[in-house]
C-alpha cells in the first residue's frame, strides 16, 4: 500500500536538481524521519523535520508517522515526476510545496564591540550546554581537535593566513568523533561557514577543501554538507546564526543558537563552537583582541 | 571548560541531593501574621511572580477582594479595590516569604496557616488551608458563603488541627510528609491534582488525636467530614513540603536546577538555584482541560498558582504515570500520563531516591529540572493544574494539563551565562 506524504517546502537547490535531472536518483541513507538521496552527484534531503535548507524537501507531519525505514532501503532508485517523487511504496507529493530560497547573507565587512559581545555570549552558552553531556567523549577532549586549534586556528588568528591551507591538519579533523556527521566535521562546518562569510576586501583567506580530501576522510553526507557550506549553502538555523552575526542582532543570535544546539547529541553544539571559534579568529585577524588565545588556553585548557 | 562543567555538576549534585534528603514535617498550625516571617497587617501574599492590581487577572483580583473582605478591611469589592490601588494593601509573592498557596494563593495576616519544618536542613515553610473545590477564594470567588467558610476554618478547623498537631509533635515530632507523599505515589496519587490516598493517610494519622483533643464530638465530626470530604485537603501541605524540599536546594552557586515554578494568572515565573531570588517571567499559558458542566476553554483564565512547586520537587505532573486515575480529572489518557512522566526524565537531573512509580518498575520520579537540558532539548516541564474562570467571583471551572513557556527558561539561561560565563 502506498504511503503518501505532502511536501510542505522544497529547497531551491533541490528543485533545480530535480528539474534538470539526468540520472535516476538513488537512496544513500535512510533514517526513520529522514532520507538522503544522491541525484546527479548532488545531495537532496527528504525529512519530516522542520529545518529547511536549499537541499531539503520538508514533508508535512501525518498521524501515521511511519518510519521511512519500513518503506525504503539504501540503493533504492527514486522515481521523479513534475509533481512527486516515489521510492517503492513511499510517495511524496511536491505540487503544493513552497520553494525555500534563503536570503543572501550580508558579508562581514568589519568587526566591532557588538560582534565581540556576541562571541562571548555564544561561547559561554555553548560551554555551559556542553557541560550537560557526561556520558560521551566530546570533541573538546579529542586530540585531533586540539591539534587543529593549535596548528591551524591559532596561527590563522595571528595572521598566519597560510595556516588554513594546511590540508594535512584537516585530514586529522575530518571524520573525527562520533555521530552520523562526525564532531570534527560539524566543527569544521561552522568554522568554514563564518570564515568564508568575511568580505573579500578584508583579505581573510577563504577555506576551500578539495573534494578528494572531503570524501576520502569522512562519509558522503557529511562531506556534502561541508562542500555546500564552502559555497555558502547552509540549513536554516545555521543561516540565521550567520545572519545574526552579520547584522549584530543579539535576539536572533540567541534564538538561532538555541535552535542549532538542539541538533543531534552534540552536532549542533559542535557546529556552533566552530562558528564562535571562527568568529574569534576573524576578530583577532582584524582587531588583534587575543580572543582565540583566550578561547584555546583559558576556556579549553589547551597549552600553546 | 572542565572547570565550569565540574562546578555545575558539583552544584547540581548537591542541589538535588538536598532536595531529595529534605525531610518536611508538619509541626504546627498558627495565624499567618504570627507564623510567616515578614507577614504584617495590610500585606497579602499571592501565588506566582510579583504582580500589580492593574496586571492581575480576574480570579486573582477576586481572591484579593475576598481576602480584604475576610480581613474586614473593607465591606465591598469597590472599597477593597481602592485599598489596593491606593497602596494601603500591599501585594507580595508567597515565595519570598517561604510560603506557597494553590491557585491565587492568597494568604492574609489573620488566616490560619500550616507550618512545615524541614528536619534535615532546618527551614520552615507555610501554606494556607484548603477550602475544597468549586466556589472558593483561591479560584477567585468571594461571595458570602466563601467568606463564611474561611471564617469557619479560622474559628473551628484551625484550633482543632492546632491542638491535634501539637499533641502529635509531643508524641512523635510531627507528621512526616515525605513519607505520606512517597506512600501516596504507590497508591495512585500524583500529589498535585490527585491527593485521595494522601488525604486518607493523613486522616489515618490524625483522627485518633482529634478524638483526644477535648473538642466536642460535633465539632470533631464537622471538621473530620470537611477534611475527609475534600481530596485536596492535603494539597496545601504537600505543596509546603515541596517548598521545603526546593528551598533546601536553593541558592547553590553554579546550580542550574529550578527551585521555583509558579504562576499568578497573568505571568509564569521561575527561580533557579544558582541565580537566587530573581524571577524569570513570561505570559502564563492557558491549560487544556476537562471542563465543569457549562464551561469551556473560552471561560478559562491563564494558568495560576504555586502548586507547580510539586513538579519542581519531583512529583505532581512529573509522577502522573503513578496516577492513571488522574486523567478523569485533568483529561488526556493513561498513555499520555505515562508519556509526560517519561519525557520529564529528559530535562531532569536524576531519579528520585524515595518517590517511585510502580508502573515504571519502581523507577524514581524525574527530579531536579535542569535549565540546560530544557535549552538543549526544547522540552519544557508539563504539569497538571486546576483551571479558574477568567472573571472574578466565579471559581473553578475545570482541571487540565499545561506546559511552562520556554521563554522563562531561556531568560534564566541567559542570566546564568552572564553570571557564570567567562
Amino acid at each position: 500500500m502506498v504511503y503518501r506524504l505532502n511536501a510542505s517546502t522544497i529547497g531551491k537547490r533541490s528543485k533545480e536538481i530535480l528539474d534538470d535531472l539526468i540520472y535516476e536518483p538513488v537512496i544513500h541513507h535512510v533514517f526513520p524521519n529522514t532520507l538522503y538521496l544522491e541525484a546527479d552527484g548532488e545531495m537532496i534531503i527528504v525529512t519530516r523535520k522542520d529545518n529547511r535548507s536549499p537541499h531539503t524537501i520538508n514533508t508535512s507531519q501525518d498521524s501515521l508517522n511511519r518510519s521511512f525505514q519500513s518503506y525504503v532501503k539504501v540503493r533504492d532508485k527514486v522515481e521523479v515526476d513534475d509533481s512527486y517523487i516515489r521510492v517503492g511504496e513511499l510517495e511524496i507529493e511536491l505540487r503544493d510545496a513552497e520553494i525555500y530560497t534563503p536570503i543572501e547573507i550580508v558579508k562581514i565587512r568589519d568587526v566591532d564591540d557588538s560582534l565581540e559581545k556576541l562571541f562571548w555570549k555564544g561561547l559561554n552558552s555553548i560551554m555551559i550546554l556542553y557541560s550537560i553531556s557526561s556520558s560521551c567523549i566530546s570533541i573538546l577532549e579529542l586530540d585531533g581537535f586540539r591539534e587543529f586549534l593549535k596548528n591551524v586556528v591559532y596561527p590563522f588568528s595571528r595572521r598566519n593566513v597560510e595556516a588554513v591551507k594546511r590540508i594535512e591538519e584537516y585530514r586529522a579533523l575530518l571524520g573525527l568523533g562520533g555521530g552520523f556527521t562526525p564532531s570534527g566535521d560539524d566543527f569544521l562546518l561552522g568554522f568554514i561557514s563564518i570564515v568564508n562569510l568575511v568580505d573579500e576586501e578584508l583579505q581573510v583567506p577563504k577555506i576551500v577543501l578539495d573534494e578528494d580530501v572531503l570524501f576520502n576522510y569522512t562519509n558522503w553526507v557529511s562531506g556534502m554538507f561541508l562542500k555546500y557550506a564552502q559555497h555558502g549553502l547552509y540549513d536554516e538555523h545555521l543561516h540565521q546564526l550567520l545572519t545574526s552575526l552579520s547584522l549584530r542582532d543579539e535576539e536572533i543570535f540567541t534564538d538561532s543558537l538555541l535552535q542549532l544546539v538542539r541538533r543531534g547529541h552534540t552536532s549542533g553544539l559542535d557546529i556552533s563552537l566552530g562558528v564562535v571559534t571562527g568568529l574569534a579568529s576573524i576578530i583577532d585577524i582584524l582587531k588583534s583582541r587575543g580572543l582565540t588565545e583566550k578561547l584555546i588556553k583559558d576556556v579549553l585548557n589547551i597549552s600553546l | 571548560m572542565s572547570s565550569i562543567k565540574d562546578e555545575i555538576e558539583k552544584a547540581n549534585r548537591e542541589a538535588v541531593e538536598r532536595m531529595m534528603e529534605s525531610d518536611p514535617i508538619w509541626v504546627d498550625v498558627g495565624i499567618a501574621k504570627e507564623k510567616i516571617p515578614g507577614m504584617k497587617d495590610y500585606l497579602l501574599l499571592h501565588a506566582g511572580p510579583p504582580l500589580t492590581w492593574e496586571k492581575a487577572a480576574g480570579p486573582m483580583k477576586g481572591a484579593i477582594i475576598g481576602a480584604i473582605i475576610y480581613e474586614e478591611w473593607a465591606d465591598t469589592p469597590e472599597e477593597a479595590e481602592k485599598l489596593v490601588t491606593s497602596g494601603k494593601v500591599v501585594l507580595e509573592p508567597t515565595h519570598i516569604h517561604n510560603a506557597v498557596g494553590p491557585m491565587a494563593g492568597i494568604i492574609s495576616p489573620r488566616m490560619p496557616v500550616y507550618e512545615i519544618y524541614d528536619k534535615r536542613y532546618g527551614n520552615r515553610t507555610y501554606t494556607n488551608f484548603n477550602e475544597g473545590i468549586g466556589k472558593v477564594l483561591r479560584y477567585g470567588a468571594y461571595s458570602k458563603e466563601v467568606i463564611d467558610r474561611l471564617r469557619w476554618i479560622e474559628s473551628t478547623v484551625a484550633p482543632l488541627l492546632q491542638a491535634v498537631i501539637r499533641e502529635i509533635v509531643k508524641d512523635k515530632g510531627g507528621v512526616s510528609f515525605k513519607s505520606i507523599i512517597a506512600q501516596a505515589l504507590q497508591m495512585g496519587d500524583d500529589c498535585h491534582n490527585r491527593y485521595n490516598a494522601a488525604t486518607s493517610l493523613l486522616l489515618k494519622e490524625i483522627t485518633p488525636y482529634m478524638m483526644d483533643t477535648g473538642f466536642s464530638i460535633q465539632t470533631i465530626r464537622e471538621v473530620y467530614n470537611f477534611l475527609a470530604g475534600n481530596n485536596f485537603t492535603t494539597l496545601n501541605l504537600g505543596m509546603a513540603s515541596a517548598k521545603a524540599m526546593t528551598l533546601a536546594s536553593h541558592n547553590i552557586k553554579y546550580s542550574t536546577i529550578v527551585t521555583v515554578m509558579s504562576r499568578n494568572g497573568t505571568e509564569t515565573g521561575i527561580w533557579v538555584s544558582g541565580l537566587g531570588d530573581r524571577w524569570f517571567t513570561a505570559p502564563a499559558p492557558t491549560p487544556k482541560g476537562v471542563w465543569f458542566p457549562g464551561f469551556s476553554e473560552a471561560d478559562a483564565n491563564p494558568d495560576l498558582g504555586d502548586s507547580s512547586i510539586t513538579e519542581t520537587a519531583g512529583f505532581g505532573g512529573f509522577a502522573m504515570a503513578a496516577a492513571p486515575a488522574i486523567v478523569s480529572w485533568v483529561g488526556g489518557s493513561v498513555q499520555i500520563a505515562i508519556e509526560i512522566t517519561t519525557k520529564m526524565y529528559e530535562i531532569t537531573y536524576t531519579k528520585h531516591k524515595y518517590f517511585t512509580i510502580p508502573y515504571l518498575n519502581f523507577q524514581g520520579t524525574p527530579t531536579g529540572i535542569d535549565i540546560r537540558k530544557i535549552l538543549k532539548t526544547g522540552i519544557v516541564p508539563t504539569i497538571n493544574t486546576g483551571i479558574a474562570h477568567k472573571e472574578p467571583g466565579i471559581g473553578q471551572i475545570g482541571a487540565g494539563i499545561v506546559s511552562f513557556p520556554f521563554e522563562v527558561f531561556k531568560k534564566a539561561f541567559e542570566s546564568f551565562v552572564e553570571e557564570y560565563g567567562i
